[in-house]
């Protein structure tokens, strides 16, 4: 056994864990969120991620394809190969449909912010670990990205980047616990912040908690961000109001909010890198 | 003569360890890439684990070390939750599987089966442990068993492809 704790093989293991304990240490302690090696690494694999990602998106397209033939295959092949390219015609069209949608409600944001500064991001694949939808972008620190800015699908918000690669980054979605914001609801103006449900696998549903028992904020209110913390934008949607329960735990009550946006459908975002009042409370406190 | 044996020997497990990184990133691209690897009710395999510790019993320890450190890396690289800790528990799940099999166990499929779901349990419970149940939140206890134990189960089917795979590579390629 003491041959063992001696071995050459022991001693370079100790060595690479304790490197990689002291990185996590480090980043903790900096707020740091990926250490030199993975940066290195998402740089070199950057090439395969693109084509990990461009597989992935055609996978849905070509699956449809197919669970629509098979139901028509006892139909001549002729009809069949029609349908099939009419298919394939029609995929196109409703693709280039919801493009010209989200590059259409980014233009009325961009009309209304022009203090807004954007970057459009692909999602290039989902983090398979995480239970709360957190995925991964192709731009990154390159492109200006910095962790803390928001994530939004034309009008509604998605979420935040939470890690920044020089090529990518992580983005942690409004279903994540670990996230939360500052918000309105449009018809009372009443203030409060969503945050994701702990016990919810549903990742288009958030709780809006701390209602009181005369609150006005009720079912189909729409949920604004204030702008209040300097990390969101002020007036980007949040969602709306599903219905109100009153919580387990104490007398207060709480309202489900549901995204317009479902998340695992996402392919297309854009980043907010900048806007006017980014950062204004992070500045005061430091 | 002896000279160029060993060369020829060596040509051998460079040409095998080109093989196995080729094999992890295969699979870590099928793994990552949306919607190529089911993912029933959201529940994720972890299939770089048995990889990782395939390779350990077969290349032994120093080899599964640093094969354990390049797929944790690439995990890390695609995560959204912890800086190393993939880097850290796949480098020990390939040396310690490594060091088992040259100083105790035998390198068959129930060893693998065995390892895994050990390996398993330890870091899927490290991992919910770090990342959810540090927050203090009670609500977070159903992922444990929804998500992260049956993940466990999950991936043990996969098991046998991973050793298998590990298996031809290495009697494919060696002296």
């Amino acid at each position: 056994m003491n041959r063992f704790f001696k071995s050459k093989s022991f001693k370079i293991f100790i060595v690479i864990i304790a490197a990689l304990l002291l990185g996590s240490v480090i980043a903790g302690i900096t707020h740091w969120k990926n250490n030199p090696l993975s940066s290195a690494i998402s740089a070199v694999t950057y090439p395969l991620q693109k084509v990990s990602a461009s597989v992935g998106n055609h996978i849905d397209s070509f699956c449809d394809s197919f669970r629509s033939s098979s139901t028509l295959q006892k139909e001549n092949e002729e009809l069949k190969q029609k349908i099939a390219d009419y298919q394939y015609e029609l995929a196109d069209y409703e693709n280039t449909k919801r493009t010209l949608k989200i590059y259409e409600e980014f233009l009325g944001v961009k009309e209304e912010h022009s203090d807004y500064i954007f970057e459009n991001a692909s999602v290039l694949s989902r983090d398979n670990v995480d239970a709360f939808g957190s995925f991964i972008l192709d731009k990154g620190s390159v492109k200006g990205i910095e962790v803390n800015d928001p994530v939004i699908f034309g009008k509604n918000l998605v979420g935040i980047v939470t890690s920044v690669n020089p090529t990518n980054c992580t983005v942690k979605t409004l279903a994540n616990p670990d996230v939360s914001v500052a918000v309105y609801e449009a018809r009372s103006n009443e203030f409060g912040y969503v945050t994701g449900f702990e016990d919810g696998i549903d990742t288009t549903i958030y709780q809006l908690p701390g209602l009181s028992k005369d609150s006005n904020i009720a079912s189909g209110g729409v949920i604004y961000t204030t702008g209040i913390g300097g990390i969101y934008p002020k007036d980007l949607i949040v969602g709306t109001v599903k219905e109100i329960r009153k919580s387990k735990s104490d007398i207060s009550y709480y309202g489900i909010i549901e995204s317009n946006v479902d998340f695992s459908e996402l392919t297309e975002v854009f980043v907010i890198t900048d806007f006017e009042g980014q950062g204004i409370s992070q500045n005061i406190e430091d | 003569m002896e000279n160029s044996s060993i060369q020829a020997e060596k040509k051998i497990i460079r040409n095998r360890r080109i093989a196995l990184a080729a094999v992890v990133l295969a699979v870590f691209f099928i793994w990552n890439t949306d919607g190529l690897f089911p993912k029933p009710w959201g529940i994720p395999a972890m299939l770089m684990v048995p990889l990782v510790i395939s390779i350990g019993m077969f290349e032994r320890e120093y080899a599964g070390m640093f094969f354990g450190l390049f797929a944790g890396v690439l995990m890390d690289t695609f995560s959204s939750q912890t800086v190393c800790f993939h880097s850290i528990m796949l480098t020990a799940a390939g040396y310690i599987s490594g060091v088992l099999i040259t100083r105790l166990m035998r390198n068959n499929l129930k060893t693998c089966l065995l390892l895994n779901i050990v390996f398993l349990f330890i870091n899927n419970t490290l991992f919910y442990l770090i990342n959810y149940n540090s927050s203090g939140e009670e609500g977070f206890a159903y992922l444990y068993s929804d998500v992260y134990v049956a993940s466990v189960f999950y991936t043990m089917l996969f098991v046998p492809l991973m050793y298998w795979i590990v298996r031809t590579v290495y009697k494919k390629i060696n002296l």
